[in-house]
């Protein structure tokens, strides 16, 4: 498939092979390096691999190809799921020492190894000079070594962004700039709110666009989204999540259109589309210097305005089939009832807080124009899974969010 | 052909499934069909009465109203005839991520059950995904085919009778994604490998029990997995009600206050109403205390978690393969 290949000008996902915590999304250019922490890294010998390709970076900082299966089965020994346990009976750490003084090599040691070897061969010397590593269990063995693997491993692997590994991403990483709409809330938005190709959405986001992504990533390449923001122009990032997935530009365009709540408002007061203020028209600066920044931004303006205007034309026939509603700085309530109301009869919607007291408030006041109201949240851990070793991880997300969903109805009574 | 669960109508039709809501505990799939009488406690429910009506209007019946509301995956899950126990929306919308799952996406299912995620499956890869879903028990794999039938999914799924764990998968290098709900899902993983797109394709098992977890585990290790990570979610749901709260009446001349001996006798769910009459009435009558002040209350929407809610359904496990 064309599109498992990397191209230039793609977004990528990029990651140390044996820590994915460190995932980053990046823009991949010809003669631009990266950085990972503190090591740059030249990415030109990504372009034409597949998607999922796992490079090793060398003295260079070029990235060449490895087999991600010959490494598996290299002495290197990560942890085998079916480790003999035989010897943890008869080992323990009550003469183990912890003074920092059992590896015999220095820092400036290491330094020199790392700059002559390979990783995997620095790992054996440092095994090697480890005083207490024969003490140790083979559990206990395993653990040095893969965490000796994590730090001095030069393998990265790249992978293509989708909306899965740019939310675990971005919760692991600063989750208040995705007001902590934890992966499990999303999902829960995603299958309740019955997202599916060739519909229609209202969705209300935050900064970095992940649950507009989410739904134009469920759309494939028919459907309609309409991200609705509430500060006076969209900033900056608020579409960073859909240009990673790296969709073809037409798509989106046909798909996906921004608008202000307010012009929402104004034609939720009058029966006609309005006549929107036109934005387009900025003032011509005389700086020659300035001209290419300020025409750019005229065309943004343009492209904007021009979305603005087919999504009010969409919201006007009131037929939407789902609502998706981040709640941010402003009480949901009056948001969601007025955009409740260009949701067809019979469709739901899914208001997400971080709190549970602005989804209690809207409670009763939905109750009115709703039924099949659940407010929920979701308990979510992780598990390490080795043999003698399994039990839930240390630590754990506590707070998935508060979901609030239910099912627009018309409440006025018909007769059979 | 009604298509119920892959796209959107405005109105009733012959053939389509729907559900006849009463209360979020009372929630009927109906297929519509002229001639049929579907009862409910407050009244019959004609089909023909409601051809031709729209999807959301509440009905008049004759000891009340329902509400008609479109078939989604999610009311089909939780109103479906169980023939086995079946997945629940926070499982499934859960697998649906980890999976990556989107229209056009090549699925393998393995055991159908009762078709809760399979619909739920459908709804996200349509139009043009396909599902192709194994049941070992025969009559199991009969009644979902006949079911996706029904509902307008058999352009997307294909229901199978097959025993995995014996026959493997049929396909080679095909699925961009496969889920197994199986008692040993740890013997199949040999086949699924082969059967999953080298680069990428993702598994999820779901397993009850933590020795199934183990085994799982061991056996995608084995076969050169990456990325083997497990999971569990469980759902915590709230009740909501909202309920007046008086302040307690301190009193230094009384050790025990007359103002608060009625607002105990009360002090029970059933009579909110009443203790806030009382309390209304009393607040002309009050005698002063040292707090001389009207009797306050605060009205509250009070967030609890119900007495009962699920604590397990399994443990989720996935991960990509990359050859």
């Amino acid at each position: 498939m064309a599109e498992d290949v990397i191209r230039e000008g793609y977004y990528v996902i990029i990651r140390r092979t044996h820590e994915r915590e460190s995932s980053r999304l990046i823009k991949a250019e010809m003669d631009k390096p990266v950085f990972l922490g503190k090591q740059k890294i030249h990415l030109n010998n990504i372009f034409g691999q597949r998607f999922g390709t796992t490079f090793e970076w060398n003295r260079n900082r070029d990235l060449d190809v490895v087999n991600v299966q010959q490494l598996a089965n290299t002495s290197l020994d990560l942890p085998q799921l079916s480790a003999p346990s035989g010897d943890n009976k008869d080992k323990d750490n009550r003469f183990i020492i912890d003074d920092g003084k059992s590896q015999k090599l220095s820092k400036d040691d290491i330094e020199v190894l790392k700059s002559e070897l390979s990783s995997s061969e620095v790992i054996e010397n440092l095994v090697k000079n480890c005083s207490t590593f024969e003490q140790k269990t083979s559990f206990a063995q395993q653990k040095y070594l893969k965490k000796k693997q994590k730090k001095y491993s030069n393998l990265v692997t790249i992978l293509r962004p989708n909306v899965r590994l740019l939310a675990e991403m971005y919760f692991s990483r600063g989750p208040q700039k995705i007001d902590y709409l934890r992966i499990d809330s999303l999902s829960q938005m995603l299958s309740l709110c019955n997202v599916m190709s060739g519909r229609r959405y209202i969705v209300l986001d935050t900064n970095l666009g992940i649950l507009t992504a989410a739904v134009v990533e469920r759309l494939g390449s028919s459907g309609t989204v309409i991200q609705v923001y509430t500060d006076p122009g969209p900033v900056s990032t608020y579409r960073q999540s859909v240009d990673a997935l790296n969709l073809p530009k037409e798509t989106i365009a046909n798909m996906l259109f921004g608008l202000q709540i307010n012009e929402i408002y104004r034609l939720s007061q009058s029966n006609s589309l309005p006549e929107m203020s036109d934005q387009s028209c900025g003032q011509q600066s005389g700086d020659k210097s300035e001209k290419t920044v300020e025409s750019e931004k005229l065309i943004r303006r343009a492209i904007r305005h021009k979305e603005a205007l087919k999504a009010l034309e969409i919201l006007a026939q009131k037929d939407m089939d789902g609502l998706l509603l981040l709640s941010k700085t402003y009480d949901p309530l009056n948001i969601v009832l007025l955009l409740l109301d260009f949701l067809a009869d019979s469709r739901p919607f899914a208001i997400f807080s971080p709190y549970m007291e602005p989804l209690s408030h809207c409670y009763s006041e939905l109750k009115k124009k709703a039924v099949f109201l659940r407010l929920t949240e979701t308990w979510l851990r992780k598990y390490q899974v080795l043999s003698d070793r399994s039990r839930p991880d240390m630590s754990m997300s506590p707070s998935s969010g508060y979901l609030l969903t239910g099912i627009k109805v018309n409440n006025n009574i018909i007769q059979c | 052909m009604a298509q119920s669960f892959i796209s959107y109508k405005r109105l009733v039709g012959v053939g389509d499934t729907l559900f006849v809501y009463l209360s979020p505990t009372n929630i009927y799939p109906i297929r519509v069909t002229t001639g049929s009488t579907f009862q409910t406690k407050y009244g019959a429910l004609r089909h023909d009465q409601i051809i031709g009506k729209p999807y959301g209007c509440a009905l008049q019946c004759a000891k009340g109203f329902v509400h008609l509301l479109h078939s989604t995956p999610e009311l089909w899950t939780l109103s479906l005839p169980h023939r086995t126990q079946i997945l629940y929306t926070t499982d499934i919308s859960f697998i649906c991520t980890q999976l990556d799952l989107r229209p056009g996406s090549v699925v393998c299912e393995a055991g159908t059950g009762s078709g809760s995620l399979s619909h739920a499956i459908a709804r996200t890869i349509a139009p043009n995904g396909r599902l192709v879903t194994y049941d070992f028990h025969e009559e199991r794999a009969a009644t979902a085919r006949q079911e996706f039938a029904d509902h307008g999914l058999s352009d997307i799924i294909t229901a199978e009778h097959r025993d995995v764990c014996c026959d493997g998968f049929a396909y080679t290098e095909y699925f961009d994604a496969l889920f197994l709900d199986l008692p040993h899902p740890w013997l199949t993983i040999s086949s699924a490998n082969r059967a999953l797109k080298p680069n990428g394709g993702r598994i999820c098992c779901f397993s009850p029990c933590v020795e199934q977890v183990q085994k799982t585990c061991a056996a995608l290790n084995d076969h050169h997995f990456l990325d083997i990570d497990t999971y569990e979610c469980v759902l915590r749901p709230y009740d909501l009600k909202t309920q007046s709260m008086p302040s307690y009446q301190f009193s230094s001349t009384k050790s025990y206050s007359e103002e608060n001996s009625e607002a105990n006798e009360a002090m029970d769910e059933k009579s909110d109403e009443s203790l806030a009459k009382k309390l209304r009435t009393e607040e002309d009558s009050s005698e002063k205390n040292d707090n001389s002040s009207d009797v306050k209350s605060n009205e509250y929407v009070l967030t609890y978690s119900p007495n009962q809610s699920t604590g397990h359904t399994g443990f989720l496990t996935v991960a990509v393969k990359y050859q």
